[in-house]
């Protein structure tokens, strides 16, 4: 282990070496990584979206819960715990009708100004329930309307639950499609590796006849399938990130409608770019490494 | 210090390159190993070197079971033999110096141990104007002297050379054989020498060993070239 960290420099001068007088094939061998993480950027970036628009969705998942005006406040914190025994509520939030008559003004200026707060009040008191999934929403309803001393429960629709169902599948498929792609880049790369490598298998195996140890060959080579690997991570970073920024930027946060909500430039275009370029680190070295592996059993 | 013990060789195309050789070699010897293409030389080149395994019987040098070894364990067996092969095999993106300072850093040594090493060996084998040159742009003689340099380089105890005279002219050739005495003298390096010119065997006599289709067909101590007829 020491002998290793007192021959890093050398073994960091031999790769770096390598890269300049082999620049050809590392520039395809980058090219091959950039490609591929370009497409895997591409992809995060969209199930990212699509799992944020979800959970956006989700979360306006509400039912809505107005409470008979008769009764009184115990019998209200009474009713709220039976509300919260129901399986499938996640949570419970009581909102008087003062409340929400100030909620209705503010959304809707004016026109509301003639209500008075107090006996005038037109409103009700509600609960304002979240479920613990979308599924739990229709029999969740269902009980809340059977329940006494509930005037009515209501939710979105059925439309906006196949929305949410639609994206999910979406979302899944997305995250299969970049585990394929990954494992197509690690494939590709370690291929185009492979071939760099193979245009020194005779350079190994001389190596190997002046007495260097497979461990000793093999580190220049690792270290120079980071270096491509992170190289050709720059692109597709410098391109996630700005290009996202700028995509999020003329769309105003949104997509289409204030329902899909997109991810925020921070920290996600820059987590995205982490993962690129770990990627690309880990996959340049692993390809490097099956790459010389196979050539250091080329000749004994 | 070498030792070959009913050692045979074949391959899968059914060639049988070496049958059933017996042979012992002191430490400090040298040794000529003499015969037609084809007759096994090379393949007891590899047999030596570790390239390949016997297909029957025990190769043996400087206390090592050669044919035994596994694979990750040959280059440390190399370290101790050095080799100078036909095809010279130098590192063509490196330079003479950084190819003869190549033996050395694989076996751990520091920097400025091995620079003074390689100075040495450019000088010994007079190439200390070429040090920085790249062997395209050698002689086939200057490079079989950065060859012959990196095999001694480590100061091995066996030297193995495949044809060193091979594409020289006599008196290069003859330069390269002195070279090779030199050695054996001031390191007392065993040294097994393939060849097939006859002049240089006449002119330095010394044990000889004949190959013909694979088997042993002479081992003369007083030396001198055997002619077919």
């Amino acid at each position: 282990m020491i002998k290793f960290f007192r021959l890093l420099p050398y073994h960091t001068k031999s790769a770096i070496q390598g890269l300049v007088r082999h620049s050809a094939t590392a520039f395809s061998a980058i090219s091959a990584v950039t490609m591929t993480l370009i497409l895997m950027a591409m992809f995060m970036l969209l199930t990212g979206n699509i799992s944020s628009f979800t959970r956006n969705i989700e979360s306006d998942f509400r039912i809505h819960v107005s409470i008979d005006a008769v009764q009184g406040e115990d019998d209200i914190a009474k009713l709220q715990e039976q509300v919260e025994s129901i399986p499938g509520v996640k949570s419970v939030e009581f909102s008087s009708k003062d409340q929400e008559l100030a909620k209705l003004k503010e959304e809707n200026s004016e026109i509301f100004g003639m209500y008075e707060e107090g006996d005038a009040n037109p409103m009700r008191d509600v609960f304002i329930i979240e479920t613990a999934a979308p599924e739990d929403i229709e029999p969740v309803t269902a009980t809340l309307n059977a329940t006494e001393g509930i005037n009515k429960a209501e939710y979105g629709g059925d439309g906006v639950s196949v929305m949410v169902e639609l994206f999910k599948a979406i979302r899944n498929g997305g995250f299969v499609f970049v585990g394929a792609l990954s494992l197509l880049a690690v494939f590709l790369i370690s291929n185009t590796i492979k071939m760099t490598i193979y245009a020194r298998s005779t350079e190994i195996a001389i190596m190997r006849n002046v007495g260097a140890t497979n461990g000793f060959i093999r580190v220049p080579f690792i270290i120079e399938g980071l270096v491509i690997g992170f190289i050709g991570a720059v692109l597709p970073c410098l391109l996630t990130y700005f290009g996202y920024s700028y995509l999020y930027g003329i769309l105003n946060g949104q997509f289409l409608s204030n329902m899909l909500i997109m991810q925020e430039v921070y920290p996600f275009a820059l987590q995205i770019c982490y993962v690129l370029s770990g990627c690309g680190v880990f996959v340049g070295m692993l390809g490097s490494f099956m790459a010389v592996s196979k050539y250091l059993r080329w000749k004994r | 210090m070498i030792l070959l013990e009913n050692v045979s060789k074949s391959f899968k195309n059914g060639v049988h390159a070496l049958r059933d050789v017996n042979l012992y070699i002191e430490e400090g010897e040298f040794v000529y190993i003499i015969g037609p293409t084809g007759s096994g030389k090379s393949t007891l080149i590899k047999l030596l070197d570790g390239e390949l395994i016997p297909s029957s019987g025990r190769v043996v040098v400087a206390g090592t079971d050669v044919g035994k070894l596994r694979h990750s364990k040959v280059p440390l067996y190399r370290r101790n033999i050095g080799v100078v092969f036909q095809d010279f095999r130098l590192l063509p993106e490196l330079t003479v110096f950084e190819n003869i300072a190549f033996a050395l850093q694989v076996i751990g040594l520091d920097k400025v141990t091995i620079r003074r090493r390689v100075r040495e060996i450019l000088e010994l084998v007079s190439l200390e104007d070429k040090a920085k040159s790249f062997p395209r742009e050698l002689s086939g003689g200057q490079q079989q002297r950065a060859t012959i340099g990196r095999a001694i380089a480590n100061s091995p105890r066996v030297l193995i050379a495949d044809e060193p005279t091979g594409n020289l002219d006599p008196e290069k050739s003859q330069e390269i054989m002195e070279l090779l005495e030199k050695i054996n003298q001031e390191e007392n390096t065993t040294i097994l020498m393939v060849t097939h010119d006859s002049n240089l065997v006449d002119m330095n006599k010394k044990r000889t060993i004949a190959l013909e289709e694979g088997y042993i067909v002479a081992d003369i101590q007083k030396g001198g070239y055997i002619h077919h007829d």
